[in-house]
């Protein structure tokens, strides 16, 4: 941990990259807030790829929903697209909180604009009456 | 007050449960777990041994050799699997062929028909998967092989058809003398009764050293299996032994009457009654052992592996009858090897002794015979067809690997002494005894068990209470 | 009855191949499904990484699965549930052969389909602990990861509070993360081997998202508790996988998942007696996906366990494909079948054999290498003679990798003999 002309101190973190089978094991050098150096990548992805985890880090959330009357006990749901990694915790105590009715079709919305991330939670079945 | 308390409802309590149902008895059998054979029972070879094993003049001679010729017919009375497929004790080392004719020498003492020993080619032509280190062995055309849930569960059904109360989950805290007979203090309150039989397995000598002052001593001895799939459940024929050593009959390698290949078992003296755990050590030395009688034992077919404990009484045979300072206590203790077979013929030989110390009339209404569940599984076409025409369930597949059907199913917990567990249900329909290991049928078979005994499904255990498979609903423990 | 083509499972191979049979002219076919619903492992599938291939879309199971069933639909496939095919079993009179395929459903008892082709699209189990023979108490808490996903997925119900894991492959690290969103604790997940089976991606968002550590080259030795799991004994394996005496560790729980391989599901195959392969323990098939009974067609996880659903999409189409051919009687009696050896690091081919006269113009033969390899090459030689090399970074035992073969390259060789796919390394 170097003091740093600024006064904040250098962070090193290590990451595996997913893009691809490879798995590069990328080290990142963070000043505050600030990436300064990306290492161990082989390609431009692995750069992005570190790049997002570091500043916004977000998650596809795929879970489960209670319906009520259905020819199932729950429905598959997903986060339409992926949400803040830090809001998943929160999204799921929402989800635990719903309970739909039968029948729910593929794609319905059952949670708008979850935890304010803007991204709707959807059905990815339909259950039926039973 | 009961006239007779039975302690145990495994084979032998079962047995000796079926024999006084004939008669006019007010008979309680008392079982610590959830259903009938979940001890001893439950977990050993399955095998109907021929009689030349035990030393004559024991009782275990002389009930063995009694229970082996009763197999058949009972089995026919109360439709249980058994199948007299012969059994061979191998002789490795032209050094031991004297203990081989020892053994032969104990057969024809013991009243063993058809005893003979055979030579190296004689056996290659019977067995031709028999290692080539076999220099020659003893057959005894009269072994056999057995379900033993089978058999245990068709007694205690019978028993119980015929009147016989048992009370599941009911343990025995104590015995005391009274002047009638005994009081019996359980679990779920005290039973007085004229007659008490001990037939509580590895818990006999606790019970049987309440009330008399000659102590008995049992020592759990367990005993780890590896059973193989049914794809190399004809590896052998016949039921094959080793030479005995001095802790039993050695490993032995046989077809199971449901069409596996078993081996086991060890024999390792324990300490706790429950240690029914299998061992890296104890199971590596079966496959180890095994493949001694086979030439490439297909190790690589394992399903499963268990382990029982078997009741070995210190001083070596059974212990059937009353102490001298406990009348009306009989014991049924120590019945480890050659318990499953004797158990008919003791059954019957105690309910003699029970009747010269508290006579009984015979019913006139006993039923004697006792249809199974039907088995879909092997079934030919005509009957399956007739199956599924009486009820339809009979045709929803739930065991794929052992073809077993809703309708078996529903059988299994609907008729005395019914299911009510997965356990319960596997052994009196071999769903999940197949290669998959109930991956795919127990979370329906939960399903039906929770349906059909009205329940919800977190209720539905794999035995005893505490076993339950479902501790909650998702996302139970998210906290808000 | 009596049916041109009969698939048996109608999960995505089974899908997949009733939809390129149909499209290739089949009218007179029937999948035969003995689940409640069509989509087979894909409905407990909840989690997303499905279709990148083939829809260019991250799906769902479900989502992926609704796509070929509602294809399937608009073609009007017929198809029945809850029927259990339990037996499978061939005619020959008069020159002609017939698969007689026996099932079973509550409505309609017990009755053989007469087909003229079958395709094989079962599936696959999961090992089991008795076979894994782990020794221990038998208490209730032991899953094998694939059941307890559908005690959550589809029954909505957690089977136990506190997890351990075993296997680090796919199934295994997803159900890591689908217990920790449900909310049990998942305490750690144990690998035998010194590498992870499963994607580099599931390691991130299953186990590290959540602090589930990982051990590598670890295992269950011991199973605690008499009625219900208590605790598991883990320990370190050495380099022939065998546990290390001192290192064991004993790792309170209530739950134990298995996740450690994958089985085909070839009982039918089996009494069919359809010539199997060791390795995959699947149907040895020819370039059409045929088996050596005539008119006997395998594709997706009974023919070889796949990793992408979209590969056995793909599988399944060219089966379809190559089933409606057969009942054209397009496609030829397999005269000059040249086997397709697997060497060097490759532990199988699928097919397993090609006839260079029957094939497609193009076939794609799938592999899987048997360790991990870096900085090696994919070669394929034919009558011993280096025909193509294929650079890769990494080849690993849990992707399923795939080379090309051109017809019109293969009618070109005098004397076709053999053709060989390899890895070489040191290139």
């Amino acid at each position: 941990m170097d003091g740093g002309r600024s006064g904040k101190s250098v962070e090193k973190k290590e990451f595996v990259c997913i893009g691809c089978p490879l798995g590069c094991n990328i080290t990142v050098e963070t000043e505050g807030a600030e990436i300064k150096t990306i290492t161990g990548n082989t390609c431009p992805r692995g750069a992005d790829y570190v790049t997002k985890e570091l500043t916004d880090p977000r998650r596809i959330v795929t879970s489960l929903v209670r319906v009520a009357g259905g020819e199932l006990p729950v429905v598959s749901v997903k986060t339409a697209s992926d949400i803040p990694k830090g809001k998943i915790r929160e999204c799921i105590k929402i989800l635990k909180n719903i309970e739909l009715q039968a029948p729910v079709r593929m794609g319905d919305v059952v949670a708008e604009n979850v935890c304010g991330s803007g991204i709707d939670v959807i059905a990815t079945r339909t259950v039926e009456k039973e | 007050m009961v006239d007779v308390v039975v302690i145990g409802a495994g084979v032998t309590g079962c047995a000796i449960a079926r024999e006084l149902a004939k008669y006019e008895y007010k008979v309680t059998v008392l079982e610590r777990a959830s259903d009938v054979c979940e001890g001893t029972s439950k977990a050993n070879s399955g095998i109907v041994h021929a009689g030349y094993d035990a030393h004559p003049g024991t009782l275990k001679a002389k009930l063995n050799v009694e229970g082996n010729r009763m197999m058949e017919a009972l089995s026919e009375e109360l439709d249980f699997p058994f199948k007299r497929n012969g059994s061979l004790v191998l002789c490795f080392d032209d050094e031991d062929r004297p203990k081989l004719q020892k053994l032969y020498e104990q057969g024809l003492e013991n009243g063993v028909k058809e005893l003979r020993i055979i030579e190296k080619d004689e056996l290659k032509q019977l067995e031709p998967n028999i290692s080539d280190n076999a220099v020659a062995a003893l057959y005894a055309p009269a072994g056999g092989i057995v379900c033993p849930f089978g058999l245990t569960v068709a007694l205690a059904e019978n028993a119980a058809v015929n009147g016989v109360d048992f009370r599941l989950n009911t343990e025995v805290q104590n015995i005391e003398k009274t002047n009638g007979g005994y009081r019996v203090a359980t679990n779920h309150g005290v039973l007085e009764s004229r007659v008490v039989i001990n037939a509580a397995g590895v818990y006999a000598d606790r019970f049987h050293n309440m009330v008399s002052e000659e102590k008995i001593h049992i020592i759990p001895r367990k005993g780890e299996y590896c059973l193989m799939d049914k794809k190399v459940g004809g590896f052998v024929s016949r039921t094959v032994f080793q030479l005995p050593t001095i802790y039993g009959k050695g490993v032995l390698v046989t077809p199971t009457v449901h069409g596996n290949l078993l081996a086991g078992p060890t024999a390792v003296d324990v300490e706790d009654c429950e240690a029914v755990n299998t061992t890296r050590e104890g199971l590596d030395d079966v496959l180890k052992r095994a493949a001694l009688s086979v030439s490439h034992f297909p190790a690589g077919q394992v399903i499963t592996s268990f382990a029982g404990l078997r009741a070995h009484e210190e001083k070596g045979d059974f212990i059937i009858g009353q102490p001298e300072d406990a009348p009306g206590f009989f014991d049924a203790a120590g019945i480890e090897s050659p318990g499953l077979t004797c158990a008919p013929a003791l059954g019957r030989y105690l309910a003699k002794q029970i009747l010269e110390y508290l006579p009984a009339q015979a019913k006139k209404d006993f039923i004697g015979t006792r249809k199974g569940i039907p088995s879909m599984a092997l079934a030919g076409p005509e009957e399956r067809a007739k199956l599924i025409e009486e009820n339809p369930l009979y045709a929803n597949v739930v065991c794929r690997c052992e073809l077993v059907t809703e309708g078996e199913i529903m059988d299994a917990i609907h008729r005395p002494l019914g299911a009510t567990t997965l356990d319960g249900v596997k052994r009196r329909t071999r769903a999940g005894m197949g290669r998959c290991q109930a991956g795919f049928c127990s979370p329906k078979t939960v399903e039906i068990l929770a349906r059909e005994l009205d329940r919800d499904m977190a209720e539905i255990s794999k035995n005893d209470p505490g076993s339950e498979f479902l501790t909650g609903y998702d996302k139970d423990d998210i906290e808000e | 009855m009596k049916k041109d083509l009969v698939i048996i499972g109608g999960g995505p191979a089974g899908l997949a191949a009733a939809i390129a049979a149909k499209e290739a002219g089949v009218d007179d076919l029937l999948i035969v499904e003995r689940d409640a619903r069509l989509g087979g492992i894909l409905n407990q599938c909840i989690h997303n990484g499905f279709g990148l291939h083939t829809f260019k879309e991250e799906l769902t199971g479900p989502e992926y699965a609704g796509r070929y069933i509602d294809k399937m639909l608009s073609l009007d496939i017929p198809y029945k549930l809850n029927t259990m095919v339990v037996d499978l079993s061939e005619k020959r009179t008069e020159g002609e052969n017939r698969k007689l395929v026996t099932v079973m459903n509550r409505e309609e008892g017990l009755y053989t389909i007469e087909a003229r082709a079958v395709i094989l699209a079962m599936g696959c189990r999961e090992r089991s602990r008795g076979a894994l023979n782990i020794p221990g108490y038998r208490p209730a808490g032991i899953y094998s990861a694939g059941t307890a996903q559908r005690y959550v997925n589809m029954e909505g119900r957690m089977p136990g509070k506190e997890v351990v894991i075993l296997g680090s492959g796919d199934i295994g690290l997803i159900m890591a993360r689908r217990m920790t969103l449900e909310g049990a604790k998942v305490k750690l997940v144990a690998e035998l081997m010194p590498y992870s089976g499963g994607l580099k991606r599931n390691i991130v968002q299953c186990l590290d998202d959540f602090g589930i550590p990982l051990k590598l080259s670890h295992t269950v030795v011991d199973i605690k508790g008499k009625e219900r799991v208590e605790a598991v004994v883990i320990a370190r394996v050495d380099e022939h996988l065998k546990p290390i005496p001192g290192t064991e560790e004993e790792i309170k729980c209530d739950t134990l998942l298995l996740s450690c391989g994958l089985i085909p599901e070839n009982e039918l195959s089996e009494s069919l007696g359809v010539e199997m392969n060791p390795v995959t323990k699947g149907p040895r098939v020819n370039e059409s996906l045929e088996t050596d009974r005539e008119g006997v067609f395998a594709c997706g996880n009974v023919l070889h366990v796949h990793d992408l659903v979209d590969y056995v999409s793909e599988e399944a189409a060219q089966a379809g494909k190559r089933a409606a051919a057969y009942l054209h009687g397009a496609l030829k009696k397999a005269e000059k079948e040249i086997p397709i050896k697997a060497v060097n690091g490759v532990r199988y081919t699928v097919p397993a054999s090609v006839d260079a006269e029957r094939m497609e113009n193009v076939q794609v033969v799938r592999f899987r290498v048997g360790n991990v390899y870096r900085d090696a090459a994919i070669e394929v030689s034919v009558n011993g003679r280096v025909v193509s090399s294929r650079k890769k970074k990494v080849l690993a035992p849990g992707e399923m990798e795939q080379i090309v073969l051109k017809k019109t390259e293969l009618e070109q060789v005098e004397n076709l003999q053999e053709i060989t796919v390899a890895i070489r390394q040191d290139v």
